[in-house]
């Protein structure tokens, strides 16, 4: 086993709503650069499990390590200061202010300073790394606009840029294609795939053609506990996934 | 904030110091000390603005800081009448809020506290506030208040210092004091510490979610705030000659919120334009509107918040955008 490059690990993480076992004695590990996605029916717990790993919602048992380090008392913003950044499935930005400024502030992070004296605008390397996730995701001629005049695909890319700025060392996505139409969701399959090795990617999806297409591996699951977990093939041949997703009237392809 | 803007804010900044500085010399005394107290409002005002208008705080008791300040500076500079009090007046007329808004935030920050819970915890302090200055009649004076408020006195050298009582004088240092806080205030709010503010009133847990530690800076604009309203308090009582208990009160709050809204939210210069046009107007139309006034004030609140959320300033800031924008095709 790889067990020294694991990047993240969660042990026995549970945490129950009254009777719903929203998330129960989850054990997950993720390696360092993996590219992995995290499917299952509604209700599955793919949301709380993200949730918990970003310090969202507090489990009520289990520990959740970052690169070997305990982060489960850790507060939200020390995790992304740790190198954990999420993207929201409804867009969470900064409506009313640019485009462009939505994601400075995420790269901004990286100086953070008290000084009063310094300018946003001079910040070293800010700006520069603002402009360059916006021109990833092809949004550089957007940078002057609101964020709120942007299309949901527009905004569902800048989600993206702006959990990019700060460069995470893990990433995060709850359903980055939600919404999307087949042109947007294979753009957003080659821009993961592009950052893809350099960043770990954790992915919840829905739809199973894109995640066939980027998934390197793929943990499934169910009623707050994972069913199953596995290469594309591995997973889609489990006659137990099958069982859950036609109960749920979902095909897997 | 665009450039057609910015250059816009500065020229009403400088214009309107200067025209207040040439006017100095010409206001009689009562003007002089009308304006004076409007100036000094006007900065409570500021401090108002940094914390709702930038941060999204919004305090309903803000006057407990600048009651506080005012009757720090107050009972100091008359029990302890040493040469070199008013700087320490001063300094704990600022500190002292800020000791209290610090554990305002400690209760009203925490995870999961409802923003208006906040507003309410403030009031309910103001209320608290205003009892005491009330009841405890040894300190405060009780209903009365204390009079005779000492006025500052900067020693400079053993003997010799600068005694800013008469008129005129007081004038003109509020008006320096004013510029200087205003100046300093707008570092803060366009330096990256500024940005962050305004991502925290925009979308707090996303600002969380980009790693900055939200509570922390909604912490420290609060005391800063605090302290700055608490220092505008220490010099208004002086120049209105007596500390009372009406200035930690929910009118005071009230007002100072109306003020930063009808001027301009997030403008910095609203708060100003929004207490020195309402005071000056209250002081000079009372006699003859009486408690009408208030009621225009009232309606005038509403109507703004209704129809110009962006208060005065909001609208000078998008005519002027709008003219950019019309130059910029021209050309």
């Amino acid at each position: 086993m790889r067990a020294e490059a694991a990047i993240l690990e969660a042990r026995g993480l549970t945490l129950h709503f009254g009777g719903i076992r929203a998330v129960h004695a989850v054990d997950f590990r993720m390696w360092e650069g993996e590219l992995r996605c995290l499917i299952g029916p509604n209700g599955a717990g793919k949301t709380t499990f993200f949730n918990l790993l970003t310090g969202r919602l507090r489990p009520q048992a289990g520990s959740i390590a970052f690169r070997g380090h305990d982060i489960t008392a850790r507060r939200p913003h020390e995790r992304v200061r740790l190198g954990i950044a999420r993207t929201f499935q409804i867009t969470n930005l900064f409506q009313r202010l640019t485009v462009f400024e939505n994601v400075r502030l995420a790269a901004q992070r990286r100086r953070e300073t008290w000084n009063i004296l310094r300018r946003r605008s001079d910040l070293p390397g800010v700006e520069g790394k603002a402009m360059e996730v916006l021109e990833w995701v092809g949004l550089g001629g957007r940078a002057a606009l609101p964020a709120s005049a942007l299309s949901h695909g527009e905004r569902k890319k800048l989600e993206l840029a702006v959990a990019r700025a700060a460069d995470p060392e893990l990433l995060l996505l709850d359903e980055p294609t939600a919404g999307l139409n087949d042109a947007e969701t294979a753009e957003v399959a080659r821009l993961l795939k592009g950052v893809a090795g350099r960043v770990s990617l954790l992915v919840i999806e829905h739809d199973i053609a894109f995640v066939r297409e980027i998934a390197e591996r793929i943990t499934v699951l169910n009623r707050g506990e994972i069913l199953a977990e596995g290469t594309v093939g591995e997973i889609e041949a489990n006659p137990q996934v099958q069982e859950v997703y036609l109960a749920g009237a979902e095909v897997i392809g | 904030m665009g450039t057609a803007t910015g250059r816009l804010y500065w020229g009403i900044l400088t214009g309107a110091l200067a025209v207040l500085a040439l006017l100095g010399l010409r206001f009689n005394d009562y003007y002089l000390e009308l304006v004076a107290r409007a100036l000094l409002l006007g900065l409570f005002a500021l401090s108002v603005d940094l914390t709702w208008g930038y941060t999204g705080i919004l305090s309903i008791g803000q006057a407990v800081f600048f009651g506080l300040g005012a009757y720090t500076y107050t009972i100091l500079a008359q029990r302890f009448p040493f040469s070199g009090i008013t700087y320490l007046a001063l300094a704990a007329a600022f500190l002292l809020p800020a000791l209290l808004a610090v554990g305002i935030a400690f209760v009203g920050f925490h995870t999961g506290t409802h923003q208006i819970y906040f507003a309410l915890i403030t009031l309910a302090l103001g209320l608290i506030f205003e009892s005491v200055a009330v009841v405890w009649r040894g300190l405060t004076g009780g209903f009365d208040g204390l009079i005779n408020v000492p006025f500052p006195y900067f020693a400079l050298a053993p003997g010799w210092g600068l005694l800013v009582d008469q008129p005129r004088r007081s004038f003109y240092f509020v008006l320096i004091v004013c510029a200087v806080c205003y100046v300093v205030s707008h570092r803060l709010v366009t330096s990256p510490v500024g940005s962050v503010l305004e991502a925290i009133r925009e979308n707090e847990e996303r600002a969380v979610f980009l790693g900055y530690d939200t509570r922390r800076y909604k912490r420290i604009v609060f005391l800063l705030a605090a302290g700055l309203g608490g220092f505008a308090g220490a010099l208004y009582a002086p120049i209105a000659g007596i500390t009372s208990p009406d200035l930690f009160g929910f009118i005071l709050s009230a007002q100072v919120v109306m003020w930063v809204a009808i001027g301009g939210r997030a403008s910095l210069i609203g708060g100003f334009l929004g207490a020195m046009t309402l005071y000056i107007g209250e002081a000079l139309l009372r006699e003859k509107l009486l408690n009408f006034y208030l009621m225009i004030v009232g309606l005038a609140f509403i109507f703004v918040v209704i129809f110009f959320p962006a208060g005065f300033m909001g609208l000078v800031g998008r005519l002027a955008r709008r003219t950019a924008a019309r130059e910029g095709t021209v050309a």
